[in-house]
């Protein structure tokens, strides 16, 4: 507005409404922001700034991305050659070390083995992370009472870009341990030729996620042969086989100790999440504190790997075993008279199995391979993994166990019966299973 | 290592450098004469497969004579197709396929001759390329890798096609060319010279005189003739790496184209590298270790190679632990002439071989014999005549 309008209009307000009219409307002019007697004036905002763009600098390859990410599944390193005049099956497995038993190698090589036998074809070990020790092969087929065949191959297949393959015949078998290999056989090999074995419960023990989710795709793949012990949830469509625990390795040993007390253990590992490690500490602790457990009749032992000196309320320091090798671990278990072990997917092929066949009365959770565990071996307990369940569950365990224990103060060695419903021999655990996949020499039944 | 200085090396030249009018003249003394033909000589597959079947047959040349050629003496001759009339049998070896192949095997068969071929590798069949790369450890990033193994894999296999009949070294090679040409196969095994063998009986002389361990190690020796041994050596070296932890008493030779790389570093002066010898002196230093390794990966290409191994170490009194491979297996008795080791057992089948060092002698003296009854040069030439179609009351795939 302009300053000639301003005083027009001031001088008509003073002469229609006199001098203090004025100097009212003056103040109000002043403390507002508006223009003197006109309406506001928009005000042109300046433009917004333009997005800023993401700096391609820093975008990373997808691929690149999921390599990293789920390296295992990337495919096997492959090249085909002409057919041999043996077959071959060839054992797709992460590794084969001492320091990873457990991890179900042992059956897997168990198994591979036997197949292998059986068709008259030669047994090739693949291994992905790291290559197989030789030495630990030896000792795994030693504790198994296998006879390696003296052309047993060992291949390297590493994940990621690599200058290493592998060689294929057109009518090779394949066995494979773990999702992971599954995955990385299924895209180079028919699933025909491929024979996954469940040995534990992939997916449900992986997190949600990506890797979960290729797991449960690997498992539903169309045309591949499946096969899981028979102490383990029911997988449709698989074949089911028998987990043979030798007498040699699983015969109750246990002694009462010098101090009179019997042994009782927690077998699991603070990093297996399905063993429930800390729910078993859990229940120590209970059931000292509340008697259950009575420290002057029981020392107690922690059975895993990656444990940690852990003391319990009441003082009590329970004795670490870190057993590295298969024999070493079955007769750590066989030393015992009680034990506690969980496996929250439901596998009781495992550490369960172990423990029931050296005839040891066992506290479990009460999956289904645990109830069918359960109904074999007698001395086997599920139960419901709340406190209150477990403490009822352990004190049966332990009356049984101490009814069943020599007199105090004997230190003989008890060799027990083996219990009847679980398998001593491979051969004849096997044997169902080598049936039930056929005779053909390109694919399994 | 032990000392041998009564046998001292060599001042060493390749005994098959003659002049082409010497080795014309020998060519042209026998009734039957053979021809073998080898792009250019080299102290490997040349040496076994030619330069040691020419050595036999001209031991009695009035009835078969030989002679062997090379491409730099087809110019000399007055072009491929000159030999033909000189020879009665080609033997074309290992020889990668060209036009003056192609001519030199065409005058041959123009004139109602044979053309053999003969090979001591599956290095004939693409099908096969892959598994031979990966087995020398051939780096696959380079393209031009794969142009250069392609190509001779398949020009040897090319110069295979033109052939007759083929002489190989093993039944599991044998196989392989049959499969891929579907042509008769004859086996005349690798076996040792002349030159190899005095050399080898003086040094297995001294040997018997030197102590076990004479300069208070005993040696574990490998000895690779071409780069691609890295892998075959990685079967044994978690053993070795135990093995020379647990005993200060021990120690490893290398020797060509293998590199003693961590091994040398960890273990130090208990490590020894030589450099590639020439055959002889390679002889020499196989009898200066106590134990000769063997390992070797198992697949179609390392399955056919020869015992050349065993025989070299055999000879001069070395004892040798091996990959039981389709060819080591029926050769060494295991515990008697050698040990043979699977290869999830190398420590085991090594620790026992160390600890049998009082049978040592008597092993020594029985894989000795073993190799000189079967792979001495003199007992070589019926199983030469027969593989060249020379000898009818010889069992062999005859034409």
């Amino acid at each position: 507005m302009s300053v000639l309008r301003l005083l027009r209009n001031g001088l008509r307000l003073w002469r229609s409404q006199g001098t203090r009219a004025l100097w009212r409307e003056l103040q109000r002019r002043l403390s507002s922001p508006q223009t003197f007697g006109t309406a506001p004036v928009p005000v042109a905002l300046p433009p917004p700034p333009p997005p800023r763009p993401l700096r391609a600098v820093q975008a990373q390859s997808a691929l690149a991305l999921l390599h990293a990410r789920l390296p295992a599944h990337g495919p096997l390193p492959v090249f085909p050659i002409p057919p041999a005049a043996r077959p071959r099956i060839s054992l797709v497995i992460d590794r084969l070390s001492r320091e990873r038993l457990g991890d179900g190698g042992g059956t897997a090589l168990v198994v591979a083995h036997h197949l292998a036998q059986q068709r008259g074809a030669s047994l090739r070990i693949i291994t992905r992370s790291e290559p197989a020790q030789p030495a630990s092969v030896q000792m795994l087929a030693d504790a198994h009472g296998l006879t390696l065949p003296e052309d047993l191959e060992f291949a390297l297949a590493p994940f990621g870009p690599t200058h290493t393959s592998i060689s294929v015949h057109p009518d090779e078998l394949f066995v494979t341990a773990s999702g992971a290999c599954a995955a990385a056989t299924l895209a180079v090999v028919a699933a025909p030729r491929v024979l996954h074995l469940v040995l534990d419960d992939e997916p449900s023990r992986l997190p949600s996620g990506d890797e979960r989710l290729r797991c449960e795709q690997v498992l539903a793949t169309a045309g591949l042969r499946l096969a899981t012990p028979t102490l383990a949830p029911a997988l449709p469509g698989a074949k089911t086989f028998e987990v043979a625990l030798p007498d040699t390795l699983y015969t109750r040993r246990a002694a009462v100790g010098n101090d009179g007390r019997r042994r009782l253990a927690l077998v699991a590992s603070p990093d297996d999440g399905p063993s429930l490690f800390h729910r078993g500490l859990e229940l120590f602790e209970r059931g000292l504190s509340d008697g259950v457990i009575d420290a002057q009749r029981w020392s107690l032992h922690l059975v895993g790997r990656g444990l940690m000196p852990i003391r319990l309320s009441d003082g009590c320091l329970p004795e670490l075993h870190e057993p590295s090798t298969l024999a070493e671990w079955a007769g750590c278990l066989a030393s015992m008279h009680a034990a506690v072990a969980f496996h929250q997917g439901g596998h009781a092929h495992g550490a369960l199995a172990e423990i029931a066949a050296c005839d040891i009365p066992l506290l479990c959770d009460a999956g289904p391979g645990q109830r069918l565990l359960a109904e074999r071996c007698p001395g086997v307990t599920p139960s419901a993994t709340e406190l209150t369940a477990l403490l009822d569950g352990l004190a049966h365990v332990l009356g049984t166990a101490e009814a069943a224990a020599p007199p105090s103060g004997c230190p003989l060695a008890v060799r027990s019966a083996a219990p009847q419903g679980l398998a001593r021999d491979w051969s004849s655990a096997l044997a169902p299973l080598t049936a039930g996949l056929g005779t053909r020499v390109d694919a399994w039944a | 290592m032990l000392g041998l200085e009564s046998v001292p090396p060599l001042a060493y030249s390749d005994p098959w450098q003659q002049p082409l009018p010497q080795r014309l003249r020998q060519l042209a003394q026998g009734r039957v004469r053979v021809a073998y033909f080898y792009e250019k000589p080299d102290s490997s597959t040349f040496r076994y497969r030619v330069y040691n079947m020419v050595q036999v047959l001209n031991e009695q040349p009035h009835e078969v004579s030989a002679g062997y050629f090379f491409l730099e003496d087809l110019a000399q001759l007055g072009g491929p197709a000159a030999l033909a009339p000189r020879a009665d049998l080609l033997v074309i070896c290992r020889t990668h396929y060209d036009h003056r192949i192609a001519q030199l095997a065409a005058s041959f068969k123009a004139q109602g001759k044979r053309v053999l071929f003969d090979t001591d590798d599956l290095v004939f069949d693409t099908r096969y390329a892959h598994l031979l790369f990966n087995t020398l450890d051939v780096y696959p990033e380079d393209p031009r890798n794969w142009d250069f193994w392609f190509a001779s894999i398949a020009r040897i296999g090319e110069t295979l096609r033109l052939c007759d009949a083929a002489i190989t070294t093993t039944e599991p090679l044998a196989e392989r060319i049959r499969a891929f040409a579907d042509i008769p196969v004859a086996i005349a095994p690798n076996f040792l010279n002349r030159e190899q063998l005095e050399l080898s009986d003086r040094l297995y002389e001294a040997r018997r005189q030197a102590p076990f361990g004479e300069d208070g190690l005993v040696h574990l020796g490998y000895f690779s003739g071409s780069p691609s041994h890295n892998r075959d050596f990685a079967l044994a070296l978690p053993a070795l790496y135990e093995l020379l932890e647990s005993d200060p008493g021990l120690g490893v030779v290398v020797v060509g184209y293998i590199e003693a790389g961590p091994l040398a570093e960890r273990f130090g002066s208990r490590v020894q590298r030589f450099e590639f010898q020439d055959f002889l002196n390679l002889q020499r230093l196989i009898a200066r270790v106590e134990y000769n390794l063997m390992p070797l990966q198992s697949n179609a290409f390392t399955h056919c190679k020869s015992e050349l191994k065993y025989f070299d170490a055999a000879v001069v009194g070395t004892l040798s632990i091996a990959s039981p491979t389709a060819t080591y297996a029926p050769v060494i008795d295991h515990g008697r002439t050698g040990w043979l080791a699977p290869a999830h057992a190398w420590l085991q089948v090594l620790r026992d071989a160390l600890t049998q060092r009082s049978r040592y002698a008597a092993m020594a003296a029985a894989a000795r014999e073993h190799a000189l009854r079967h792979y001495h040069w003199q007992a070589q030439r019926p199983a030469i005549l027969a593989a060249l179609g020379l000898a009818p009351d010889v069992a062999a795939d005859a034409a």
